[in-house]
């Protein structure tokens, strides 16, 4: 089912799948959060949770956004800006 | 803010300057030190005293010729904005104490030339960007008595770690096709963590690749042609490879969770790599130790990738050591084979890579070049 497509909602749903594939407790993210500072990060794990929101959203990010991902508030935005 | 001179912001405030990443999880690794020194007759100099945007430097008595040196980054490569200019350090002046006098140069003085990009206006402040290689006129450095440099500017907020011929030419101008990591090993090598990639984690062999390209991965990522392995780690079983999720067997939750990750991933990965073929800005490279893919299969190979956009193909594959000794031969234009003669640890060596990707890319710009050239 499709929800709501804020920036807030956005980040909280982000937050909430880079714990489970980081297998982390819960996030607290900020737009501005370097990803490279997220404990347990690493590029498939932040794909998988990127492939988890374009699914959960039904949504496909644009492929070009995916090679400059440097904090969190450019995944929320790339998901804001993606392909319905 | 600083504009760029063709309109784009130079240095961007906000988000995406308040915290300089170490690295991106997609990319490369990151610096907020713009290495700033003289080039003094081709030797190194290093500043004698740093502030804040201002930088001292002792040029020695003598000195011919004199370049500012550093770190240099395309903003749009790194994610500050979609300037596309090779940007050095931001210069608002540049001063030279002699024991007789003190000369002054403006960001907008004729005698700035080589290396530097053309003046800009920022909030009635004039200033100007080096390229990371710029020359200063040679009446500052002419004195037998040495002098004191002094440069205002500022630098980008990062920078690629090494320097750009490293990371840029060898690490972003090749995406990984498979067969396993040793070109990942080098990437890495070279400081740069790899462009993300489908083949990037899989085990291929060339026949499976071909056959791939040929449909286009078609399906992959669906969840009724996906199954779950269990070995050290749980492995995706997919119709053209098997590919690691490095999530160890009875960990990372439920099966049906982790193949549901899986597949989506591998939609997503799939998606980026047709992309990535299509649009042709970097040349995928994908090793062999299988002595059957010889160049007619490195020319189907080709031609399945050709099918879906003009990127070119390295081809790497071992050879002994009394063979002939060209590292890569070019095989048509866009396809070159590369020899080493062993492949590599994690530890290295790793010249041998070095050697073949360098050699590519002066093969693949000469290609490029003759194709302008048909095209006149």
């Amino acid at each position: 089912m499709e929800v709501g497509m804020s920036q807030t909602v956005v980040l909280s749903a982000f937050a909430g799948l880079l714990a489970q594939v980081c297998e982390q407790a819960p996030f607290d993210l900020r737009p501005d959060t370097a990803l490279a500072d997220i404990p347990g990060i690493d590029s498939l794990r932040l794909l998988q949770a990127i492939a988890l929101l374009e699914e959960n959203y039904m949504v496909e990010i644009m492929i070009p956004m995916l090679e400059n991902l440097y904090v969190v508030g450019d995944v929320v935005d790339a998901i804001l800006q993606a392909r319905r | 803010m600083v504009q760029g001179a063709n309109g784009h912001d130079a240095m961007p405030r906000g988000k995406r300057c308040g915290k300089v990443p170490k690295a991106s999880p997609t990319g490369r690794t990151f610096t907020d030190d713009p290495d700033l020194h003289l080039l003094a007759d081709g030797t190194r100099v290093e500043p004698r005293v740093m502030s804040a945007g201002r930088w001292c430097f002792d040029i020695p008595p003598g000195t011919c010729r004199l370049w500012l040196m550093s770190r240099a980054a395309r903003p749009a490569e790194i994610g500050l904005n979609d300037d596309p200019r090779l940007l050095g350090l931001c210069v608002y002046a540049i001063e030279v104490q002699t024991i007789t006098a003190i000369i002054t140069l403006k960001p907008d003085s004729p005698a700035l030339c080589e290396g530097f990009h053309l003046t800009e206006q920022s909030d009635g402040i004039s200033l100007r960007w080096t390229d990371g290689k710029a020359e200063l006129p040679g009446f500052l450095c002419a004195d037998d008595n040495g002098a004191v440099l002094v440069i205002i500017g500022e630098a980008l907020p990062r920078y690629h770690r090494l320097p750009l011929e490293q990371t840029s030419m060898l690490g972003d101008a090749f995406e990984n096709l498979g067969s396993n990591c040793d070109f990942g090993l080098f990437q890495r090598h070279l400081g740069h963590s790899g462009v993300v990639s489908l083949l990037r984690w899989a085990n291929i062999n060339y026949r499976d690749l071909i056959n791939g390209l040929e449909h286009r991965f078609e399906g992959l990522g669906d969840s009724s042609e996906t199954s779950l392995i269990d070995d050290n780690d749980y492995r995706l079983q997919t119709r053209y490879f098997r590919l690691h999720t490095f999530t160890p067997v009875g960990q990372g939750g439920e099966r049906a969770e982790i193949l549901r990750t899986g597949c989506a991933t591998l939609r997503l990965l799939r998606r980026k790599l047709l992309h990535d073929i299509s649009t042709a800005r970097r040349i995928f490279v994908f090793r062999s130790p299988d002595p059957d893919f010889d160049h007619a299969a490195m020319r189907l190979m080709a031609h399945a990738l050709s099918a879906i956009g003009p990127a070119g193909l390295l081809c790497v594959g071992l050879r002994g050591a009394s063979e002939a000794t060209d590292r890569v031969t070019c095989l048509q234009p866009g396809l070159y084979a590369g020899y080493l003669s062993r492949f590599v640890a994690a530890d290295g060596p790793f010249d041998e890579w070095r050697d073949v990707c360098t050699q590519t890319l002066a093969l693949a710009k000469l290609d490029a070049g003759m194709e302008r050239w048909k095209s006149a």
